[in-house]
């Protein structure tokens, strides 16, 4: 589903990865671990083609995403940030613009079960209504709804949990797990949630520094959700034996707004 | 949730259905006319300029002299399109990264998307020349001049896709206020709220910016004045340009300020006293500079004018600083208030 190998990237010669070699296949839920300013966004835009790598390869279901960006593309669905989304437009507009560009008949795109999902995430009610309305939760759930148009193969979501209510972060887990049993597709999920990864992940992996320096398979998760210090006791040691915390000195730099 | 209530978008064309940016940017363009009340009058009043001017034999004379020298206004495009280009591409490959629809599978490549300002820019010229026609140019002339430009934003298109790129990095934020502060004194003080306006007026009177202001000003000067009175001219835009940004960049501040402070225990009369009187202080500086200037070139008379006009725009400043602070700090409005989030 997804095969990243060797890939350097970073900001105005400024390197924030590198050397990261990843593969997720399908039926698999990723999670990505790591500090604040570890390089987790930067590789997830990576992966979306929002930012061009300085080397190596991505491939989204086979698709080189250099290569044949749009035919990548079409099987990636990308949570973009929230407060990136645009005020004038409603929900549902947002939602047809997406189902648009990726070449989907607007009935099927908006009607089953991504509508299922915005009625359990209570959002159904706002989608006639302006972005620049909704609550900073709203808005994550628009953004996840994106995500979620087309039937992507590939799903990666960054931060998604952040600001849902438990009820709808509940809803979402369940929709996601569901989704990749059913479907076989695959979730990349940056996160800082550990409970999100001992519960629903199949494989953890932890980025420093702008490195992946440590991995968790299914079985070593299920030993942990039941080890006392549990996942977070797991990170401490992973991180120690990587040598510091790599609080974010290979991060992105700080964006100056204009 | 049935698909009966979802609106088709296969209604529109294929061609817009595969380009997301021109899209989204239609069905904002068409919420924005339907929905907010702004967009109306500003067209209106837009258009009744427009049709002032034209009225004006003036301009139409002007505009029959702009056909006489088409090579300059052809340059003069090609300046301007190359110039409106290289910023585009910047802006388009900042967008690239940070747009919410830039891991879409979109048609369009990022030339198609970088011809749309100069061709908006063009759009623009043509619809001033058919009202011009209408008004009274001579088709030949109009053919003319759209010629010009047509071959110039072609030119300037080419030019400035060709040229280097420009920092994708985007301009720094006019919340950037940097304030003198001694070493030794440590103590918390609201001058920072003083120096934000300030900060705001220099990232908006950029040197690109106003240069821009100065060639309108200048190509507006008819051939054959005084080249003193045509650097007169640029200087007083100048002033204006920077005395009119800073009026509007403390009401702009004194929103973006309530934002934060109004959870804090501020007053309403510190706020807005930390906020306008080094702003005031400038405009006031800057006035009696200006009228010293204008004593000295043009006599008793213009000075009597200049400072009747001086003494009514600080007033104005004053009163319009002390009411959008005022307004801004309200605590009814602040959390529901459209006017804050635009302001900001």
């Amino acid at each position: 589903m997804l095969q990243i190998r060797q890939l350097s990237a970073g900001y105005d010669r400024q390197p924030v990865l590198s050397d990261i070699n990843l593969t997720l296949p399908p039926g698999q839920w990723f999670a990505l671990l790591g500090p604040n300013g570890a390089g987790k966004t930067t590789l997830l835009h990576c992966i979306a083609g929002m930012l061009a790598p300085s080397g190596g390869e991505i491939h989204v279901c086979g698709t080189s995403l250099h290569g044949d960006p749009q035919a990548a593309k079409r099987s990636l669905g990308f949570g973009c940030a929230p407060e990136r989304l645009p005020g004038l437009l409603t929900g549902r507009q947002c939602l047809q613009v997406h189902a648009a560009a990726k070449a989907v008949p607007t009935p099927d795109a908006l009607d089953g079960p991504l509508m299922a999902l915005a009625e359990s995430l209570q959002f159904s009610g706002m989608l006639d209504r302006f972005v620049d309305t909704y609550s900073t939760g709203t808005r994550q759930k628009l953004a996840v709804l994106l995500a979620l148009v087309g039937e992507p193969r590939l799903i990666v979501l960054d931060e998604a949990f952040n600001g849902l209510d438990p009820g709808s972060a509940l809803a979402l887990k369940r929709h996601l797990r569901e989704r990749i049993e059913g479907r076989h597709c695959s979730v990349l999920l940056a996160t800082h949630g550990l409970d999100i990864v001992e519960r629903y992940a199949d494989r953890a992996a932890l980025l420093l520094a702008g490195r992946l320096v440590h991995e968790w398979q299914a079985d070593e998760i299920a030993a942990l959700r039941a080890a006392p210090q549990g996942l977070e006791g797991a990170m401490a040691k992973a991180a120690a034996a990587a040598g510091g915390r790599g609080n974010g000195a290979g991060g992105k730099p700080r964006e100056r707004g204009a | 949730m049935t698909s009966a209530v979802v609106p088709h978008t296969h209604s529109r064309p294929r061609w817009l259905r595969r380009r997301p940016h021109c899209l989204a940017a239609w069905l904002q363009c068409r919420n924005a006319y339907r929905h907010r009340l702004l967009p109306w009058p500003l067209s209106a009043m837009v258009i009744a300029v427009l049709v002032w001017a034209f009225g004006r034999t003036a301009l139409i004379a002007w505009l029959q002299h702009c056909c006489a020298h088409s090579v300059v206004v052809g340059l003069v495009a090609a300046a301007a399109v190359a110039a409106a280009t290289t910023r585009r591409k910047a802006g388009v490959r900042r967008e690239l990264g940070q747009s919410w629809l830039a891991a879409l599978p979109s048609a369009q490549s990022q030339l198609a998307r970088v011809a749309l300002a100069p061709l908006g820019l063009v759009a623009l010229v043509v619809s001033v020349l058919i009202i011009a026609t209408l008004a009274g140019l001579p088709l030949p002339a109009a053919a003319v001049i759209l010629a010009a430009i047509a071959a110039g934003a072609a030119a300037g298109l080419v030019i400035g896709w060709l040229l280097p790129r420009g920092s994708a990095a985007p301009t720094p934020g006019s919340w950037y206020a940097l304030v003198p502060r001694s070493r030794s004194d440590l103590r918390p003080t609201l001058l920072p709220l003083a120096h934000w306006p300030i900060a705001a007026t220099r990232v908006w009177g950029r040197p690109s910016i106003r240069a821009r202001w100065v060639l309108v000003v200048l190509l507006a000067v008819p051939l054959g004045t005084p080249a003193a009175k045509a650097l007169a001219a640029a200087a007083g835009v100048l002033v204006g340009w920077y005395l009119l940004t800073l009026l509007v960049a403390v009401m702009r501040v004194a929103f973006a300020a309530a934002w934060w402070l109004a959870p804090t225990s501020i007053g309403i009369l510190r706020f807005t006293g930390s906020l306008v009187y080094l702003a005031w202080l400038r405009q006031l500086l800057i006035c009696c500079l200006s009228l010293a200037a204008t004593d000295a070139l043009g006599g008793a008379s213009v000075l009597r004018e200049g400072g009747a006009i001086a003494a009514a725009w600080l007033a104005l400043c004053c009163l319009s600083g002390a009411g959008a602070c005022g307004w801004a700090l309200a605590p009814r409005s602040i959390a529901h208030s459209r006017l804050h989030r635009w302001m900001r």
